[in-house]
């Protein structure tokens, strides 16, 4: 390993994990839990006895009102992410050490902002900006975020010197700063207690040391501790890599009224795009388009695709949605001309190539049903266009899920195999070729006029003879359903009847709350 | 080897260039031929039974503007569900909607909102004919009918005079098996006017729609009657 020593910021924000489920630390006692053991808790919770380490039964005992969530590293990351953002604005080269923690060399930002205190200050200020001002409401979602900075020669240094407040670290102080530290700050548990026996308790008895001797008795772990220990670095930074720009955008003026304008364009910003993201060896196969005008009227959509966009369906996807808003119902057409169109790459993978079957024949034909449900969709929307699973359950209506074009299936395509599983209490097959959207309401009465009602246990009141004054020939019923009693919300309690009326033609009838209404009819 | 009697689909020679039909409906409409316009008065069933049987052979099918279309009822009676899309329209979109279905697939079951211009209805069928798909036009259940809901003559026109249901008595009993009156019409009728008694026999609770022979083996399924 090669001395390298660059003079390093750190950005520390406590208790990250904690901040990142947007819970205000200083209010509200929360910890996160990882394999049934606290991993983070706010300030609140520390006041309240919880510390890292602690099992989840004790932490809660000591802390009766703590909230506690479960580990998420992605969340964390994410929501690390706007802190990054805006600390790269100061420096290029961040490298973010683990979510809450991000480190940056500080030679030239330094001499910009006229020395470290300077730049700790401008770093601190921008992540704490980032939390919202006093009056307004959070600019990125993220609770209070409580960071302080530190700078000093090493990173590990400059870690400590941020967590113990000290800050600004002078040039060549490093190692007087880390002497005095407990060993336990190298968080190295096995070799940090050995050492501790060893009566070597504080950063500066260890760096008093040979190195030699070090490693010799305690191996590459014992060199790096001793590295650290005297304020060196055991690697270089590795800052993350600048996420190339893959949006691509073109502009209009004047303002483009008619689509074949834009068309003249979304091939072009198609195939840039395409070029970009196949040099990074990447295919996209989520898209949004977005359209501005000049009034600032803006219509964004998200495509997505069975498989990598190619540069010619993103400019037939660009047609679409632009031809569908420039065409579509008075109420959602623009006012003015279309000046920007943007295409922003949404779900990015590697690019694999595409390999078609043999037997192209059913393919073409799926191609062909796909392309042209997929401008459908452009120009009436993406809701508009659904493709319908069974689902299984006990009514003509809830048996069916619906799925806009493209999402991918929420059931399987055994879905029948699902719907021919017992579901007691289901209307019998056949089915009715009818569920009315909005079912309507309808008197039932009896031969002397009354209306017919059920009793909870099933009692029909009279035999149904007219349907809405329609005689009726013939009936079935009452059968009833009670499905989810446990939820006050999606409790359903009908009693259905099917009939048979004069005309011949045979309908479900559901009574649910003392109210009749015609739910489908076997048209 | 057993195979659902209601969806046997009955293959007629190529040399028609049609479209297969279900066995329930060989007895009123022998064949589709690519490129028809079809009006289905006064029954959903009738119209998914005619489009169920291109769609287990194969074909895509496209139903626009019906929103209530009973979609358990056209699984059973043999459309494929992996190739059945739903579109929603509002009233103005209609005709660019069936138009831009037309071209994309080989079935169109659209259901005709009212007041539909003759010259609207002229072009689709041109269109249809000259894509070479089916229009199967419906009129929308629950519409008002106050004259006819496609103003064009369409070339094949079926309507349902009368339903015949067996199953239920007087408080018992379940809606088992269906029967239709069928009044079938229009120039690919032969011209003349004719009526048929269609009887679908109760389905099973699942039912399979049979792909045509091709190279996959033909799927087998086991129910209980």
């Amino acid at each position: 390993m090669v001395g390298v020593n660059t003079r390093s910021l750190v950005v520390w924000c406590a208790d990250w994990p904690v901040t990142a489920t947007g819970h205000d630390g200083d209010e509200v006692p929360v910890a996160t839990v990882h394999a049934n053991r606290v991993q983070a808790c706010s300030a609140a919770a520390r006041a309240g006895g919880v510390r890292r380490g602690l099992r989840r039964r004790e932490a809660e005992s000591r802390c009766p009102g703590l909230v506690v969530m479960g580990a998420d590293p992605a969340r964390d990351a994410r929501a690390f992410e706007p802190v990054v953002a805006v600390v790269e604005t100061i420096a290029p080269r961040v490298e973010v050490l683990r979510p809450g923690v991000c480190v940056l060399a500080t030679l030239g930002p330094s001499r910009y902002f006229g020395g470290d205190h300077a730049l700790a200050a401008r770093v601190t200020g921008l992540v704490v900006g980032l939390t919202g001002e006093p009056a307004g409401e959070p600019a990125s979602g993220l609770a209070r975020v409580r960071c302080s900075v530190g700078v000093a020669d090493s990173v590990f240094a400059a870690l400590l010197a941020a967590r113990t407040g000290v800050g600004v670290v002078a040039p060549g102080a490093t190692a007087r700063f880390l002497a005095p530290l407990t060993i336990a700050s190298l968080e190295r548990p096995a070799l940090v207690d050995l050492l501790d026996r060893l009566g070597i308790t504080t950063l500066g008895r260890l760096a008093a040391l040979e190195r030699a001797d070090v490693t010799a008795r305690f191996g590459p772990e014992g060199e790096v501790a001793h590295r650290l220990a005297s304020g060196l670095d055991e690697r270089a930074l590795a800052p993350r890599a600048l996420p190339p720009d893959l949006v691509v955008t073109a502009e209009f003026d004047p303002p483009a009224s008619r689509v074949d304008v834009v068309t003249f364009a979304a091939k072009g910003l198609a195939d840039e795009l395409h070029r970009r993201l196949t040099g990074i060896g990447m295919a996209c196969d989520r898209v949004v388009i977005e359209a501005e005008t000049e009034h600032g009227e803006r219509l964004a959509r998200v495509w997505r695709s069975d498989g990598p966009f190619s540069p010619q369906a993103m400019a037939d996807r660009m047609r679409w949605q632009v031809d569908g808003w420039l065409s579509g119902s008075a109420a959602g057409r623009p006012s003015a001309g279309i000046t920007l169109v943007r295409l922003v790459p949404d779900e990015v993978v590697p690019d694999n190539g595409c390999q078609l079957g043999f037997w192209g024949g059913s393919a073409a034909v799926d191609e062909r049903a796909a392309r042209g449900l997929a401008r459908l969709q452009g120009l009436l929307g993406p809701e508009a266009v659904t493709v319908a699973a069974v689902v299984g359950g006990r009514g003509p209506r809830e048996a069916v899920a619906r799925v806009p074009w493209g999402d991918e299936r929420v059931a399987s395509p055994d879905g029948m195999a699902v719907a021919g599983r017992p579901w007691p209490g289901s209307v019998p097959s056949p089915a009715p070729a009818t569920v009315w959207a909005d079912p309507l309401p309808i008197e039932v009465t009896d031969e002397a006029g009354t209306p017919v009602t059920v009793t909870a246990r099933l009692g029909l009141s009279s035999a149904p003879a007219r349907v809405d004054g329609v005689e009726v020939l013939s009936w079935a019923g009452p059968w009833p359903l009670d499905q989810r009693w446990w939820d006050s919300a999606a409790h359903q309690r009908q009693a259905r009847f099917q009939v048979v009326v004069a005309s011949g033609v045979a309908h479900l009838l559901v009574l649910e709350g003392g109210r009749w209404r015609l739910e489908a009819t076997y048209d | 080897m057993t195979v659902p009697e209601a969806v046997r689909v009955c293959l007629t020679p190529a040399i028609d260039h049609g479209l297969p039909v279900v066995t329930v409906l060989v007895p009123a409409v022998p064949t589709l031929r690519r490129g028809v316009t079809v009006w289905v008065g006064a029954s959903t069933w009738l119209a998914m039974a005619l489009a169920a049987g291109p769609s287990a052979a194969g074909s895509w099918t496209v139903a626009v503007g019906l929103p209530s279309l009973g979609v358990v009822a056209a699984a059973e009676v043999g459309v494929d569900l992996r190739r059945l899309a739903l579109v929603e329209v509002e009233v103005g979109q209609w005709a660019t909607a069936v138009a831009a279905a037309i071209d994309s697939v080989d079935v169109v079951v659209a259901g005709v909102p009212a007041g539909l211009q003759a010259t609207v209805a002229r072009r689709l069928s041109a269109r249809a004919r000259e894509r070479r798909s089916v229009l199967i036009v419906v009129e929308r259940p629950g519409a008002a009918s106050a004259g006819p809901a496609w103003p064009e003559r369409a070339d094949l026109r079926l309507q349902v005079e009368r339903w015949w249901w067996t199953g239920l008595g007087a408080g018992d009993g379940h809606l088992l098996r269906r029967r239709a009156t069928v009044t079938v019409n229009g120039r690919e009728a032969g011209g003349r006017r004719r009526q048929v008694d269609l009887s679908m026999p109760p389905g099973p609770a699942t039912v399979v729609g049979e792909r045509a022979p091709s190279f996959q083996p033909l799927r087998r399924q086991m129910w209980s009657a």
